[in-house]
Parts: C-alpha cells; structure tokens; sequence
C-alpha cells in the first residue's frame, strides 16, 4: 500500500483535484520557489507575486504534469513566472553601477534579499553585492546559475526545467560564473568567502 | 554532461577554456579529461587562477542565504476553480442561442450589404455612362471656370455641337480623365442617372430623368429601397456584433477550468 504521505501518491490525489493534496506539495516546494524567484526578480515583493503566480501556474496545469521529477516541472514554471514578469517591466532588473562599486557604502535596492536571519554586516553586504551581480546576467545565465549554485539542481534537472539540452545548460552556467567573477573578483578580498 | 579530451587541449591556450573549468567545478569532466585538466593547470597559471575564481565565485553563490518564504502560498479553495468539476452550468437560453442568431444576422447583413452595393454600385455606373460622354458644354463651363483646362475633350468638341437628338455612338468617344468627370460632376449637381441614351433619345433634364428612374417598376434604384436595406444592414450588423459577443463570453465561461 502506498504511502499517502509520499511525494507520488500527494501528486496523484493532486492531479485528481485535491487542493489539499496541492498545498501539500505547495508546503514542500514554496521555499525554493520564492528563492528562485527572489534571485530571478532581486524584489521580495515581485518574487511575492511571481511565486504565487507559479503556484496558481501549476495548479491549473498539474494535469498535464506527466511524471517524473516534480521539481523541475515546478520550477520551470517559477522560471516562467520570472520571465513573465522580467517582460511586464519591459527591461532585465538592473541595479546602479555605483552602488554596487567597490568601496561604495550605499546599500543596493534589494534589501528584501538580505531579510532572514541575522547575519553580519559583511556578510551582508556579500551578499548584496552578489546579487546585484547576479542581476545583470542575462536571464538564461542568471537562471542556470542560480538553480545550480543556489537550488543544487543537477545539470540534467536544469536542462529540464529549462527546457534546454544538458550542454547549453553548461556553457549558461560558466558563461554566467565567469560574468560573476569578473565583477566580483576586485572586491573579492583573500579567505573573505 | 563529460567533455572530450580533444575538445579540452584544443581549447587550452592562453585563455583559459571557461566550460571545461567550471564543469570540472562541478564534477561534469570524465576521468580522463579530469587528468588531462589536472595535467594542464599543473603548468598553466592562468588557467589555475581562473579555476580559482570561478570556484570563489561559486562558493560566494553557494553562501547565499536561502530565506524562508515570507507567507504561504496555499492556494484557497475560493481562489480556484474546480479543476475536476463538471462544466460549469449551462448558459441561459438566450445566450446558448447566441452563436446561431449571431450568424443568421451576418448572413443578412453580409446579403444586404450586397444587394445595397450592388444597387449602389449599377447607379454609379450608369451615372458614370454621361460622363464618358463628352459633355462639351460642361467641360466648357468648367474650362471657363477654370477647374480643368487643356480637356482632350473641350479640345475636341466645340459647344453645342453635339445635338440633343444625336445619336450616342456618333458623339465624339475621346477619352476624358476621370479629374474631367469629377469636375463634371461637381459642375453639375443632379446628373442623369440613365445609361447611355438610345438614338432619338433626347437628353433628359434631371427632374424628368429622376422621375423616370422612379417610375422604373420598383427596381432597386426606387427611392426608397436604398435607405430601407440601409437600416436592415444596420440592424443586422447589430444583431451580429452583439450575438458575436454574447457567443465569445459563452465560450470563455466554457473554456474555464482544466
């Protein structure tokens, strides 16, 4: 007898139309959604939007969900909502060069990306930068990138919730790492990471 | 995903090959190809300090923090729509009939359109029909007024040579642009709507030529027929708009759900 409280059998009662089962799987994959999307959209409140979306997304499409991974099929839905929602603005979220300048004191406009847990001031301020950084990739490095470094996916997963082949997935993420480095390497200090 | 060897060395100069390295990051790079990397950065600094900031680069990313969500996002059940339920309740008789009466009034009104263009379209002509004819003394009138001058046709027919009893074939044929016409047209308000007129025929005045056309047996160029077919187009064209509507908001009440 399956095990009702398993991920398979949660999205067989999904499929038939079990909200319940649904929020069941909304519980287990909302974090990963949001920080998707916060890294996509670099807004807690646009990632907000955008995880919802997803999640309405999915429950109307769960249907045509056929097997496998849910994961991936989740989050290339996420994906989607990010795109969808990059394209309302019109233009990829970018943030001032000068604030993001090394040695500039003024803190970049994601502070949402910095709520959480209490973290040090340096710590902090990485992190801004790097997502500052990770905001002026284009959206299929900044996509790649962040499932694999920040979601650990595999490069297969990857490929799948991009809907792309396992070697684009590749040169996406050491396209993006290499933009990354050059613009964090000068402010990179020794033993700092 | 593993890298060819050769693919590797080839790519191996001075700049150092960004996929091989960041897949070696990653664990991506075969056996072979891993000794062979392993080999080149023994020897290579530039590709042993690019290795070094993509994995400083990948190890700042992998410190990111992962933040808890702000808020659930269940979904609630009056957010939703069933996605198993039934289709969703039938549509009022009005509204179910909609699509039906919406193509019998596109029908008539595509149908009255035509009977009104093709109307429409036989009286232009037939009023076209005297302008081809040379009218010497309106192109005259006109070429005095001064709104065309140099008219192959006031060139060629002097006024009044053409006389009322002439035949049509014997009028002079030449050509008259279509500017000449239209002047002839505005220089003459009311022009007989009849078609080229039979031998013997004398030219009619406007008032008997319109009493003519109207005395015609009911044709389609009666006085009344145009403006009757004009309101049955409109109301048709209505009916087809509004029944159109009525359909598409059917469909899309329809379409709601898996």
């Amino acid at each position: 007898m399956p095990d009702p409280d398993s991920e398979p059998e949660v999205l067989r009662r999904a499929r038939d139309g079990d909200l319940a089962a649904f929020n069941r799987l909304v519980d287990l994959h909302q974090r990963a959604v949001y920080n998707l999307c916060l890294r996509m959209l670099g807004s807690g409140a646009a990632a907000e939007d955008a995880a919802q979306d997803a999640f309405f997304s999915a429950y109307r499409n769960i249907h045509r969900f056929k097997g496998g991974t849910f994961r991936p099929w989740l989050m290339r839905i996420a994906s989607n909502a990010c795109i969808d929602e990059l394209r309302r603005r019109g233009r990829r979220p970018t943030v001032s060069l000068q604030k993001t300048a090394p040695g500039s004191d003024d803190p970049i406009d994601v502070a949402d990306t910095a709520a959480g847990p209490e973290t040090e001031a340096l710590q902090r301020e990485q992190h801004d930068t790097v997502q500052a950084a990770l905001l002026r990739l284009p959206a299929d490095q900044r996509m790649a990138v962040v499932l694999c470094d920040l979601q650990g996916f595999a490069y297969e997963e990857i490929a799948e919730a991009m809907r792309t082949s396992v070697g684009t997935v590749k040169s996406r993420i050491a396209r993006g790492r290499e933009k990354l480095r050059r613009e964090l390497g000068p402010k990179e200090q020794p033993g700092s990471v | 995903m593993v890298i060819r060897v050769n693919k590797l060395l080839r790519f191996f100069g001075h700049a150092p090959d960004v996929n091989a390295l960041s897949a070696q990051l990653d664990g991506q790079l075969d056996a072979v190809a891993a000794s062979r990397l392993a080999a080149h950065l023994a020897s290579c600094e530039a590709c042993r300090a690019a290795l070094a900031g993509l994995r400083e680069t990948r190890d700042a990313l992998r410190a990111m923090p992962e933040l808890e969500a702000p808020r659930s996002f269940r979904l609630r059940a009056a957010d939703v729509e069933p996605r198993t339920a039934p289709a969703p309740s039938h549509p009022s008789p009005t509204l179910r009939w909609a699509p039906a009466v919406s193509a019998i009034a596109a029908a008539v009104f595509v149908v009255a359109l035509g009977v009104d263009l093709r109307s429409g379209g036989s009286s232009s002509s037939t009023s076209r029909s005297p302008l081809a004819v040379p009218q010497s003394g309106s192109a005259k009138s006109n070429e005095s007024a001064g709104a065309m001058s140099g008219s192959p046709a006031t060139d060629q027919t002097a006024p009044g040579s053409i006389e009322p009893g002439a035949p049509a074939a014997a009028r002079p044929q030449a050509p008259e642009p279509a500017g000449a016409a239209q002047a002839t047209l505005s220089a003459q308000p009311v022009q007989p709507s009849s078609t080229p007129a039979p031998a013997a025929r004398p030219i009619p005045s406007p008032t008997s030529e319109l009493r003519a056309a109207a005395g015609r047996g009911g044709s389609s160029e009666g006085g009344n027929n145009p403006s009757a077919l004009r309101v049955l187009e409109i109301i048709a064209g209505a009916i087809a708009v509004a029944g159109g509507a009525a359909a598409i908001v059917v469909r899309r009440r329809r379409g709601v759900g898996p």
